[in-house]
């Protein structure tokens, strides 16, 4: 199984976050409130496109609301991949951390 | 609540393009929904400028993305064309060495047209000049006019803003400095010449320059002949060695203008010394006009047609209009130039579409090749129209390669083929000519380009993986036997024409005119020895070198003397019949070797007779004359005299025209004091020591008149510059032709390799079970030979068609013979046998172990 790219970490974890509630705006805004970072929407759909792709999440249609100008939302749910790639993710993460933790962030460069 | 607020439109279509169609509804649904919150939240503007901000922030990465496919795509287009030329050498260098050739003719002719086009442009006004011309009640148009036409004419029609008359002066003799000149193109103009018509003034104020009668224009190249590099204004020149004028302008050398003189006179002089010019029936001025801007030619001419009648009853001739700026190409009654710039054109445009042509063959041939890449592409995912974009490119590329072949060559051409036209053509890099010659390589590239890109790009890739051999050549076949054959009838129809073309041209001539050109010189005579002739003659005669002299009133290249006689004896016919006249000397037969063939020469003694006539066949054939011998005939009413003699018919008028009666007076009573209307003397050398002969001729000559300048020319050099432009034209219509068969001839030796080396193998095999090489050559060169041959049939009426069409301006003309149809089949299979056969010798002389072992 391919790693995880720092975004599609990002995204996914965003996704797991909202449960049910996860489509483009709330994604926006939740990666915003977790990390700061603020994607346009056209990245946003670049990369939610790319995971997709690669089967971590699936995507379902909603129903077209007014205040969206009469479209549809679409929302996003983490597939059983995309929870395995997570778990690998943080497997990785935690085996490189592992110990240093302390070290790192006590700021000590010697 | 309201109507819903919406974002504003044209940031939405922005982003509707820049957004692929998948997510486009999702995006702008949550665009739409932040845009809301943010309008409830922070005011209308701040949504509207967060909203316009969405939109123009992914646009640089979209351009950017673009432009890396679809440079990343250009550059593997370009890598492959690359390898294609290169490992295609054969076929690549015959396209783009056609191309090229092709490229460089449609340049030639595209400059030659576009020079033949700007004649008598440059005049400001040159949309409102209009020539006066006049045609009689029997439809013949000619641009003599009236004298006093062009003023009245201007006074009478508002309509007419100005009104010139010209009036050549026919050769004149000038005097400056203290050297003598004759000068052929001397005019007298009316003052509102330079206000009508645009020439470029080097000195001198245009304004009135001719209402002082005793001014004169001339043109710079004449200032420098004449004066040097002195400032000519103020100089004088003398005409006729009595009338002086000063000079009072330079113009510019006069380019492209049907309008051509170096001295221009004012009109103002010339109605001083011309008794006869209030006399409307005499035509003798060319009248132009400057028409107001908003009047209507067409109206225009209908109310002057009969303006002539007002002025002189009975008068049936009428007046017509015509364009300064059709003038140069349709000439008077249409049949001007325009017919090179058509012909020219055709050929240009033949030699161009034989290159396509050859594009086309060679590479739907190769197709079988190309289309494992084709089908390559399209698994990997390339749509059609990538592949016909693709496919196109390559042709481009290639054709502009050719471009700059042709562009490079243009600059080695262009002065052999100035020297050939008579023109000073230039390859101008002005954006308007600029853009025509890539306009003719764009077009050369997507004619030959569009219909392989299209074949090609159509392939299935299932097909082309799964089949081992080559796909494409037979599918390709179906258009292109028709091409071939197409080329092949062109080519024959163009080996035909050049062939009879030339024929024609040699024998105008070689003809038989009738008469001895060779080793004839003519001197003019002017004033001086015009009065000394017999002595001048006397003197002449006992120089050795000379073998005859002789005078006549027109060379016998051009008799135009026209007269009708009413009367002469036995009238069998009634009304009239129309002749040539022409006064001659003694001896003139005998100079000229025209044969006799009735009666006496006129040498000898005719006492009590005021003229005695001789007279050609066509003469007596019209007169219907018995015995013409002896014979009266009534010439001008003046001259009740008798025939002596009858000549063979001779041509004495260019032989596009047919023999006309023709009549040759003498006065037999012409001596010193007497001398009849002769022009020319003409003198028979001997050619083996001609400078010193003509050197003593000039002495003479020189003697009696030492205040005008020697001249002299020879007959046969006079009758070769007749033919000059006819010749002109077989030459460049036979370099384009021959350029035309080179193409086409390359596009078969192409076509045979490829076909010889994709059969290497089934050459092999033929070989093994023991067919000779001449039956391989058969089994090849008889799929093209049945081409030629079809060709051929074809080509043979379109070229008798085109031939007989072109003959007709020849009044003596080679009869069609089927001997250059017959050469055009042979020439055309010969050449395709020897571009075949070195191609077949080489496959089928190899060892068939070579071809076979790779299997």
């Amino acid at each position: 199984m391919p790693e995880l790219s720092k975004a599609e970490e990002t995204f996914l974890i965003a996704i797991y976050r909202l449960k049910d509630n996860a489509f483009g705006v709330s994604i926006c805004d939740k990666i915003f409130e977790l990390t700061g970072k603020r994607y346009t929407y056209g990245t946003l759909y670049k990369i939610l496109d790319q995971i997709v792709r690669r089967g971590y999440v699936t995507k379902k249609e909603g129903e077209p609301t007014k205040e969206r100008g009469g479209r549809r939302k679409i929302f996003y749910n983490l597939a059983s991949d995309g929870i395995n790639a997570l778990q690998d993710t943080y497997t990785v993460h935690s085996s490189l951390w592992q110990g240093l933790n302390g070290e790192i962030l006590d700021g000590d460069r010697s | 609540m309201g109507k819903m607020p919406t974002p504003p439109k044209i940031a939405k279509w922005i982003l509707g393009l820049l957004v692929r169609s998948g997510n486009r509804q999702y995006l702008l649904g949550d665009l739409e929904q932040v845009y809301l919150s943010v309008l409830k939240e922070r005011g209308k503007l701040h949504a509207y400028l967060w909203y316009w901000y969405q939109a123009v922030i992914p646009i640089p990465d979209f351009i950017m993305t673009q432009l890396y496919w679809s440079f990343a795509m250009f550059k593997n287009y370009f890598k492959v064309a690359i390898r294609a030329i290169r490992k295609n050498k054969l076929s690549s260098i015959i396209n783009i060495l056609g191309l090229s050739a092709g490229i460089s003719c449609c340049i030639l002719l595209f400059l030659w047209v576009q020079d033949e086009i700007s004649f008598d442009r440059f005049h400001t006004n040159s949309d409102r000049l209009y020539r006066v011309i006049a045609e009689s009640s029997k439809g013949f148009t000619f641009t003599a006019t009236p004298g006093l036409l062009g003023p009245t004419i201007e006074k009478d029609f508002a309509e007419i803003e100005l009104a010139t008359r010209l009036k050549p002066s026919g050769r004149i003799l000038l005097n400056a400095e203290g050297q003598s000149y004759y000068e052929n193109s001397v005019v007298f103009a009316d003052q509102s010449l330079f206000k009508m018509f645009t020439f470029q003034f080097l000195k001198g104020n245009p304004e009135n320059i001719l209402s002082d009668p005793g001014a004169v224009v001339i043109t710079e190249s004449k200032s420098k002949q004449y004066f040097g590099d002195d400032d000519p204004l103020g100089k004088v020149i003398q005409i006729n060695d009595d009338q002086i004028f000063r000079v009072a302008g330079v113009l510019e050398d006069i380019k492209n203008s049907t309008l051509q003189f170096d001295f221009i006179l004012p009109f103002l002089y010339y109605e001083k010394i011309d008794q006869r010019i209030g006399d409307w029936g005499r035509y003798d001025f060319e009248t132009y006009v400057l028409l107001n801007e908003k009047t209507d030619p067409v109206l225009f001419e209908s109310r002057i047609a009969e303006y002539i009648g007002k002025f002189k009853e009975g008068t049936t001739t009428q007046l017509r209009l015509q364009p300064m700026t059709k003038i140069h190409l349709h000439g008077l009654d249409g049949m001007g130039r325009i017919i090179y710039v058509y012909l020219f054109s055709v050929i240009a445009f033949i030699v161009l579409l034989i290159a396509c042509i050859n594009f086309v063959n060679l590479t739907t041939a190769k197709a079988g090749k190309k289309a494992k890449e084709i089908g390559l592409r399209k698994v990997i995912g390339a749509k059609r129209s990538e592949l016909i974009k693709q496919l196109m490119g390559e042709t481009v590329l290639l054709t502009l390669f050719a471009f700059l072949i042709s562009i490079v060559s243009l600059l080695a051409i262009l002065p052999p083929f100035n020297a050939l036209v008579e023109k000073e053509l230039e390859l101008a890099m002005n954006g308007k000519a600029l853009l025509g010659f890539l306009s003719i390589a764009l077009f050369a590239g997507i004619a030959s380009g569009i219909y392989p890109a299209f074949f090609l790009s159509a392939y299935q890739p299932v097909n082309i993986m799964k089949k081992t051999s080559d796909t494409g050549t037979n599918q390709g076949s179906l258009l292109r036997k028709p091409l071939m054959l197409f080329q092949y009838m062109i080519s024959a129809v163009l080996i035909i024409v050049t062939l009879v073309v030339y024929d024609q041209l040699n024998f105008i001539q070689q003809r038989a005119l009738g008469f001895d050109k060779d080793a004839i010189v003519y001197i003019p005579l002017n004033k001086s020895t015009f009065k000394q002739y017999f002595t001048i003659k006397e003197e002449l005669a006992q120089q050795p070198d000379i073998l005859g002299i002789t005078a006549t009133e027109a060379l016998p290249t051009y008799m135009a003397n026209w007269t009708s006689i009413y009367n002469w004896d036995e009238k069998v016919i009634e009304g009239k019949v129309k002749t040539n006249t022409c006064s001659v000397d003694r001896n003139f037969l005998k100079v000229f070797g025209i044969e006799l063939i009735e009666g006496t020469d006129i040498a000898d003694d005719h006492s009590g007779e005021s003229r005695v006539f001789i007279v050609n066949e066509e003469f007596v054939r019209q007169t219907k004359l018995d015995s013409p011998i002896n014979k009266r005939v009534n010439l001008w009413g003046r001259y009740n005299s008798k025939i002596v003699g009858v000549v063979k018919d001779f041509h004495f008028r260019p032989l596009t025209q047919k023999i006309e009666p023709l009549i040759l007076h003498y006065n037999p009573g012409t001596s010193h004091d007497k001398p009849t209307s002769f022009s020319y003397i003409c003198i028979k050398l001997n050619m083996s020591n001609v400078q010193n002969t003509m050197a003593s001729i000039e002495n003479t000559i020189k003697n009696f008149a030492p205040e005008y300048p020697f001249e002299y020319s020879f007959l046969d050099q006079r009758i070769e510059n007749m033919y000059k432009a006819e010749k002109r034209t077989g030459t460049i219509f036979s370099y384009f032709s021959i350029l035309a068969i080179i193409i086409s001839c390359m596009g078969l030796f192409g076509l045979v390799s490829f076909t010889a080396e994709q059969r290497t193998k089934e050459i092999a095999v033929r070989k093994v079970l023991g067919a000779s090489i001449s039956k391989i050559m058969v089994l090849i060169t008889k799929e093209f030979f049945l081409i030629i041959v079809v060709a051929n049939i074809i080509a043979w009426p379109i070229a008798y068609y085109a031939l007989n069409l072109w003959l007709q301006n020849f009044a003596y003309r080679v009869a069609l013979q089927y001997d250059a149809f017959i050469i055009s089949g042979v020439l055309t299979a010969m050449i395709s046998v020897v571009a075949t056969s070195c191609q077949i010798l080489k496959a089928s002389q190899s060892n068939p172990v070579d071809a076979l072992r790779a299997e």
